[in-house]
């Protein structure tokens, strides 16, 4: 081994980290080189000065200090407890779900019994395939809202017994947005487009299940508040890692862009297959993401991936 | 010995914790108070910075730890919100030390200290050290590119491995073993630089 692979393996060498032969490769080097020598006790030494001097102490009290912090946010109801605040609302947010649902599709049947006013309402348009691709999915408009809560409320019935794998999928801190959000909401209808004869009602999400034997996952809200007005660009390279898309919810873009001081709130959506869901969601937490709201009527997920809803927020 | 006693793992505080019990956080504070303070020391290199980056690190876990699966191992997760603070501090401090402008014709208030945010990466922390070397190595890390501090303090200070490390970082194994060569060659000459052969020693 000559001097420069050697120079460049002193590192791992000290750490242990290299194969047996390797590593007696770079002892060798070391003991026919006087300035390799040199270089690897330098490395040495300063290794030592920080394994020796680099660790700390917490400061007197420190402690005591964080807790009493954690007992003002509890008392003020913290995450712990509005969590389960939460948990105790879901029962009547699911009634209020399928109470709407049940209306929905009243008035969507005896509107298409009457052929006078067989002008079909958008869920019941002609299906929609719902695109495979996240990038497909993230080029579909948001549901404006009013055809989102329609689009939206059917899911409500079905979700029952084989809809949205969404709650197996995703079981630590349930009851987060799962139980209140559409969870795959329907592709939306284009406003002015022509509607479709009144035929047999097949709800959309019906026909691609049939076609996908793959869960929908949950579409989760965040909020995260930055310094570094880059952060959307870590967020587009992390989903991307993880075989996902962003999709910023008001350029309907997919290139990220930095957050500036005159606009300085973004409003994003992630996609990422439903498996990888969890350690994304852990790795946006080490960013500094919290629970936050998930948008009302919610984007349309394809199946097979589960969503996150991220306001972020650069820190003036 | 028959055997040895042993605390709850991570793991059960953090399931205590997830059932509201305030105890176990506590218990997850004292377990990591002091390396999670020294990743933010060596980071900011000031105390008083430092411990307020820690506290909001403890925040932020106590607030997020309702959505923590365990995916990653906890240390790694609090190590990846120490580093994420400390980096957004050192932007927000440096954003409002850009925002204030020195007058030419002298501070029209002359009690607020001159250039108080100049140097956030340099903070005065002098009289605090237990030793010359710790000083030394105090002022070398500040002089280091932060990307090149981080991976020195969670190496060779908190002792991480290459795969954890890499994880935290986002960054592959590969670009940790080389960051992390360079990032000690730089050290070692500042070092050696400013330190004497018996403060080595």
């Amino acid at each position: 081994m000559d001097t420069f692979f050697a120079k460049n393996r002193l590192s791992a060498y000290l750490d242990g980290a290299l194969p047996e032969a390797e590593a007696s490769e770079v002892a060798d080097a070391i003991a026919r080189d006087p300035e390799l020598k040199a270089e690897y006790e330098s490395l040495r030494a300063a290794l030592a000065v920080l394994r020796q001097h680099g660790p700390v102490s917490a400061p007197e009290g420190f402690k005591a200090r964080v807790m009493a912090q954690v007992d003002r946010e509890t008392a003020s109801g913290g995450i712990i407890v509005r969590l389960r605040r939460r948990l105790t609302r879901v029962p009547l947010e699911a009634v209020a779900v399928a109470a709407a649902a049940i209306i929905v599709i009243f008035t969507t049947t005896s509107r298409m019994s009457d052929p006078a006013t067989a002008t079909a309402p958008a869920v019941a348009s002609k299906p929609v395939a719902a695109p495979d691709a996240p990038a497909e999915v993230a080029s579909a408009p948001r549901l404006p809202a009013a055809d989102a809560q329609a689009a939206a409320a059917p899911a409500a019935p079905t979700s029952a017994p084989n809809t949205v794998a969404a709650p197996k999928s995703a079981p630590a801190p349930a009851g987060k947005a799962a139980a209140s959000q559409p969870v795959a909401a329907p592709a939306p209808k284009k406003r002015g487009s022509p509607s479709s004869p009144a035929t047999a009602y097949v709800p959309e999400w019906e026909s691609e299940k049939a076609s996908s034997d793959r869960a929908f996952g949950t579409i989760e809200g965040l909020s995260l508040s930055v310094s570094d007005p880059k952060v959307l660009e870590k967020l587009y390279l992390l989903t991307e890692r993880y075989g996902g898309r962003m999709l910023d919810e008001a350029s309907q873009t997919l290139r990220p862009y930095a957050l500036t001081a005159e606009d300085p709130v973004a409003r994003l959506i992630l996609m990422v297959p439903v498996d990888r869901a969890a350690t994304l969601r852990d790795q946006l937490a080490g960013l500094g993401a919290t629970a936050g709201s998930a948008p009302t009527g919610g984007p349309a997920l394809t199946a097979g991936y589960s969503g996150f809803y991220i306001e972020a927020r650069l820190l003036p | 010995m028959l055997g040895v006693l042993r605390g709850p793992t991570d793991e059960d505080l953090v399931r205590r914790v997830q059932q509201g019990d305030a105890s176990a956080f506590d218990e997850l504070v004292l377990r990591y108070q002091d390396r999670i303070y020294t990743v933010c020391l060596r980071q900011l290199g000031e105390r008083p910075l430092a411990e307020e980056v820690a506290q909001d690190v403890f925040l932020s876990a106590y607030r997020a730890l309702g959505n923590f699966r365990g995916d990653s191992k906890l240390s790694t997760w609090l190590f990846r919100i120490a580093i994420n603070q400390c980096k957004n501090k050192r932007l927000y401090n440096r954003r409002r030390a850009h925002g204030r402008h020195e007058s030419l014709e002298g501070d029209p208030d002359p009690d607020r200290p001159a250039r108080q945010f100049a140097h956030p990466d340099r903070g005065p922390d002098a009289g605090v050290h237990r030793s010359e070397a710790e000083r030394v190595l105090a002022e070398a890390l500040q002089e280091l590119e932060p990307d090149y501090r981080a991976i020195i303090v969670l190496r060779d200070i908190e002792d991480l491995a290459y795969d954890d490390i890499a994880e935290l970082l986002g960054i592959a194994r590969g670009t940790v073993k080389s960051r992390l060569h360079r990032a000690r060659s730089q050290l070692a000459r500042l070092l050696s630089r400013n330190l004497k052969r018996e403060d080595i020693l």
